[in-house]
């Protein structure tokens, strides 16, 4: 029951980086329909620069997080509001930005490994991080606390700056009708920044979060990405609550399969299960909310 | 002499590769980022019957050929039910699959030591052990791949595949078999990856799950994006560029540990301005012909 229970907090904690991932990628699709690849550009450029900071200067570590999470974001509007408009204005779209967002992301992610090596990078953690919250058989660590917190902050912010403020509203009008919030006078470029802004900090947390933990690679990102993109579409577009829900239940899904299965398998059942559901529930969860509130 | 030689055998796989996953993207319109793993089925399939089962070579490269087609025919479920960013999210997730197998089912597959001692064909007709024969082989294999593959795209019933690429509801308003199409197609192109795999088994004589990750998918994406992923010639040589770059990286002496992230880097970069410059690649296929031709 213990070992359940421990696996249940573990998981939740692993599953706090999904959710991030999974409410930053629905944003920026919901809005831009941009298959944003390079999410694991900022995550990297994140945990790299955090690591380097610490590796090679004198600042503290939390300095060497700050600057990381800044320098994460700034990546992240740079190709969002930059490097896609650019392609936009020369007619491209979908598979074009995919590609270029794919380009930019092998190009940032690898110019680190040429930095740092292909090994994984790690920064100690701060002894104030690595304290232990709960009993001596059931517990997280406060690092891991602060990860589920944060998940559920960034949710809980998304939500009330899309129902409650001025931009938020602007952004859920572009979503429904781009055209026909540009020809209202919307600022779009703003829309843009404050959409890779904000999802530029929920990539770049769990950046720093890895980089503490087992350390960073340059294939680590890759894979929150992929299960990122999944949970948006399993969750239906524009349902980025769901999605987020979804990105946090694959952590504890993930770690409770451990009771069942070998370590190295409990990705492949969670990717195969997205598959199956992507397959054939291709309307994802959303389609069905809207018609049950619909009747 | 050897070194020119193992570059075109390795330039020879990659190009039978890339062209196999052009017939995806460019005539049918499924952009799958899990070609690596059709890859990787025919070189373990080619390694694991050629070693554990100890199966001639010929047979070898006979059940990699039948595994990745039967693993492009899986891949063809999900792109029987959703098309475009939605079969990309599929992908992502068979190539994860794909990547969990190779490095988890030791028993099968080395896990991360992968399959030592893969064999070539030493005795009989064919005799593959010196550098120059095996270059000879893998380019012949190229050659021949490739001219299947052009004969394939240049029939009338391109014009079917086109048609679904470009409008898959028009073209099941005019009646068009989709479903079969998509398979067909899968199923061609997995085999044509699993040839390429098997042949890579063969050159490397060993396998392991490192060279069939997402990585390998997104160069060989990059090989079909910059030669034109509507050619087959302009996928060959998108494979070509980009398989002997490296190769270019030797011999500016750069160091191993230097020159992998650098040629990563590089892809990277030739990507985004390939996306600026011509993201329609370097050649634009004949499609328009073929079709004018069909309709007169």
């Amino acid at each position: 029951m213990n070992l359940t229970l421990q696996l249940i907090l573990s998981g939740a904690a692993a599953g706090s980086l999904y959710a991030l991932f999974s409410l930053g990628l629905s944003f920026v699709y919901t809005t831009f329909k941009h298959f944003h690849i390079a999410a694991a550009a900022s995550m990297a450029t994140a945990g790299y620069t955090a690591y380097i900071i610490a590796d090679t200067t004198d600042l503290p570590v939390t300095m060497a997080l700050a600057i990381g999470l800044v320098v994460g974001i700034v990546i992240n509007v740079l190709i969002g509001t930059q490097l896609y408009p650019a392609l936009e204005k020369r007619g491209a779209e979908g598979f074009v930005i995919f590609l270029a967002s794919l380009g930019a992301m092998t190009a940032i992610v690898y110019l680190f490994v040429l930095i740092v090596g292909s090994s994984p990078v790690r920064i100690e953690q701060p002894a104030m991080l690595s304290q232990r919250l709960g009993t001596s058989s059931i517990g997280i660590t406060v690092l891991q606390g602060l990860a589920i917190i944060c998940a559920i902050a960034a949710t809980l912010i998304l939500r009330y700056t899309l129902t409650s403020t001025q931009v938020g509203k602007r952004i859920l009008a572009y979503t429904s009708s781009p055209n026909f919030a540009e020809l209202i006078g919307i600022n779009t470029n703003r829309l843009r920044l404050v959409t890779y802004a904000y999802s530029g900090v929920l990539f770049s947390l769990p950046g720093l979060y890895v980089v503490m933990d087992t350390g960073i690679t340059s294939l680590g990102p890759e894979n929150y990405f992929v299960i990122g993109i999944m949970c948006t579409f399993v969750a239906g577009l524009g349902n980025w609550l769901l999605s987020a829900i979804i990105g946090g239940s694959v952590g504890v899904i993930q770690y409770i399969l451990l009771l069942i299965v070998p370590a190295q398998w409990t990705l492949a059942i969670v990717f195969g299960v997205f598959l199956l559901l992507l397959t054939f529930k291709t309307e994802g969860f959303s389609l069905k909310a809207f018609r049950s509130r619909s009747a | 002499m050897d070194y020119l030689a193992s570059l075109v055998a390795l330039v020879s796989i990659y190009a039978i590769l890339s062209m196999s996953l052009s017939l995806l993207i460019g005539h049918l319109g499924i952009f799958s980022m899990a070609h690596a793993a059709l890859f990787g089925i025919g070189a373990y399939g080619y390694a694991i019957s050629t070693t554990t089962a100890q199966l001639a070579p010929l047979l070898g490269i006979a059940i990699a050929v039948l595994a990745a087609g039967i693993g492009g025919l899986l891949i063809a479920i999900p792109a029987l039910r959703v098309q475009g960013v939605y079969f990309l999210v599929a992908s992502f997730a068979i190539q994860l699959i794909a990547n969990t197998v190779f490095d988890g089912w030791e028993s099968l597959t080395g896990g991360v030591r992968g399959i030592p001692g893969v064999p070539r064909s030493g005795d009989g007709i064919v005799q593959l052990l010196t550098p120059g024969a095996f270059g000879l082989y893998a380019a012949g294999a190229a050659v021949i791949s490739g001219f299947l593959m052009y004969l394939f795209i240049n029939t009338p019933y391109s014009v079917t595949l086109h048609m679904i690429r470009d409008d898959e509801h028009l073209a099941r308003s005019f009646g068009k078999p989709i479903a079969r199409s998509k398979i067909v197609v899968s199923l061609l192109s997995g085999a044509f990856a699993g040839f390429a795999g098997a042949i890579y088994a063969q050159y490397l004589m060993y396998v392991s799950p490192a060279n069939f990750q997402l990585t390998t998918s997104i160069s060989i994406i990059t090989m079909v994006v910059l030669g034109g992923s509507r050619s087959i010639p302009g996928a060959a040589i998108g494979a070509i560029v980009i398989t002997a770059f490296p190769f270019a990286l030797q011999e500016l002496d750069i160091p191993s540990d230097v020159a992998g992230p650098v040629q990563q880097v590089l892809f990277g970069f030739f990507l985004v301005a390939i996306m600026f410059l011509r993201p329609e690649g370097m050649f634009k296929g004949n499609d328009l012909r073929i079709y004018k031709e069909v309709m007169k």
